[in-house]
């Protein structure tokens, strides 16, 4: 009679134990399932950062080679910038506000046009600079929306001096980047942060 | 009797489902064994932990930026015709300070040190102990300005230890200049493919496509009748044997300018470090470089 109580027992605590683990593995599974998304960080994305970030470089660098007795394309383009802000709107770039002026002359959207674009990666590119009050200011150029959590960014500095400018004052206006030394030709430094993500 | 026939049976049955539990039991924890196993072999092999180390890039830019100021720098202190040291300093005050800035939003600290200006050698990197051959410009079409300076004859070497300026292409040599120090003196002999063409003397200035010696004594280096046809590379050979000023410019194959002067050598001391390294190098510049 004891021994048969003694195998019960050792059944129902087993039996315990087996339904507790078909429990846990229904709740893991439904969590895991219901949290992974396209954009779910995975240890694949350690990969695609690393891939996007070496794009992203080899962009930059690309554009701010600066050929003898010129300026590199990556500072043209910064020089060429009236402030406005551009979207891909799936055939060019076009400014949001005034509506319907296309980008042209710019090195980085004709790069993004042959790179980015056709593979399908997502793409915003600020210019930042530091005012005169020290605080960090960043205006978009290219804001295609905002990134992804997988989102990698690729800087680059460029220093501009006050000849590179043209007219000192129209720049300044145009495009909110300050003069940081008045009493010298130096302008202001300028990051170009490139934010690249899959889609 | 059926009473015990009956414990027997109910005994058998739990028996029985004791081992099919324990089976599966013991089934599952292998299943979650392997796949545990299976994770740990899988994450200890993938880079999935590690950070995208982005230094080298960002010390790339820092090294572009300041030679770019350093020569922005120099062009901003000749403004006036002669260099202005205090305009030149300022510069790059306002530059350094700016940088530091910029660089500690980025996670690094940054500065250099040492803005004198320092003759300047024939070597590819300006320094006594750069290196000694090397190719100036390569794929040239035309040559616009080629002129040479030095203006201490002393820091000239002599015959033994002369300063040669090449210009070849596939076939060979097309025109060569060799300078060096005869009595306080500059000795020039120019030769061809084949041949001396002529050899000269000069106090300091050596003008090649403009036909010049000394700003003023015309004579014939014959540069550009030799060089006619392009598709060559301007080359210094035993560039430690001098030290002075040149300047080149004119046209690449493609259509596109080329330029280099230097005049003087900066060799500032760059310090970069983020919370993973510390870099420390020289940095040697010509001016005014690029942009002339």
């Amino acid at each position: 009679m004891a021994l048969d109580k003694h195998q019960d027992a050792q059944m129902h605590t087993l039996e315990a134990v087996m339904a507790a683990l078909i429990m846990v593995g229904i709740i893991v599974f439904a969590v895991e399932a219901t949290s992974l998304t396209p954009l779910t960080s995975s240890t694949a994305n350690a990969h695609i950062e690393a891939q996007l970030q070496t794009m992203g470089q080899d962009m930059l660098n690309a554009l701010s080679y600066a050929p003898y007795g010129h300026d590199s394309a990556l500072k043209n383009d910064v020089l060429n910038w009236d402030g406005t802000e551009y979207v891909w709107n799936g055939t060019a770039y076009e400014s949001r506000k005034p509506t319907n002026v296309t980008l042209t002359n710019s090195s980085i959207a004709d790069m993004f046009t042959f790179i980015t674009v056709p593979r399908g990666i997502a793409h915003n590119v600020h210019f930042t600079w530091i005012n005169e009050e020290g605080v960090s200011i960043s205006r978009p150029y290219i804001y295609n929306g905002d990134p992804s959590d997988n989102a990698v960014i690729i800087s680059k500095k460029v220093v501009l001096s006050d000849y590179e400018t043209g007219n000192v004052s129209s720049f300044r206006t145009n495009t909110g980047i300050p003069d940081y030394d008045n009493s010298t030709d130096f302008y202001n430094i300028v990051n170009v942060k490139m934010t690249l993500w899959r889609m | 009797m059926n009473t015990l026939k009956r414990d027997e049976k109910i005994r058998s049955d739990n028996n029985a489902q004791l081992l099919l539990v324990a089976g599966f039991a013991v089934g599952v924890g292998i299943v979650v064994l392997t796949i545990m196993l299976n994770n740990v072999i899988y994450a200890s092999n993938i880079a999935s932990e590690a950070s995208i180390d982005t230094s080298r890039y960002d010390i790339a830019n820092a090294v572009q930026i300041t030679t770019k100021s350093y020569e922005d720098a120099y062009r901003y202190a000749m403004k006036s015709g002669s260099f202005n040291n205090t305009s030149f300093e300022q510069y790059l005050r306002s530059y350094a300070e700016l940088a530091s800035e910029n660089f500690a939003i980025s996670g690094f600290t940054f500065n250099f040190e040492n803005n004198s200006l320092q003759e300047a050698y024939f070597t590819q990197n300006g320094l006594a102990d750069g290196t000694d051959d090397w190719t100036i410009a390569s794929n040239v079409n035309t040559t616009d300005m080629f002129v040479l300076e030095i203006p201490d004859v002393s820091k000239l070497g002599n015959n033994s230890e002369s300063l040669k300026i090449t210009v070849t292409n596939s076939t060979g040599l097309l025109w060569s200049v060799e300078l060096y120090n005869s009595s306080g003196n500059i000795n020039i002999t120019v030769s061809d493919h084949s041949s001396v063409i002529g050899t000269y003397t000069a106090s300091s200035h050596v003008n090649i496509t403009g036909d010049m010696i000394d700003f003023s004594t015309p004579e014939s280096f014959y540069f550009n009748d030799r060089t006619d046809g392009g598709d060559y590379s301007i080359n210094i050979i035993n560039g430690s044997s001098a030290v002075g000023y040149c300047a080149f410019s004119g046209e690449l194959t493609m259509n596109d300018p080329f330029t280099f002067a230097r005049y003087w050598i900066v060799n500032p001391t760059i310090r970069m470090s983020s919370s993973e390294m510390t870099i420390v190098r020289n940095l040697p510049i010509s001016l005014p470089g690029r942009d002339i």
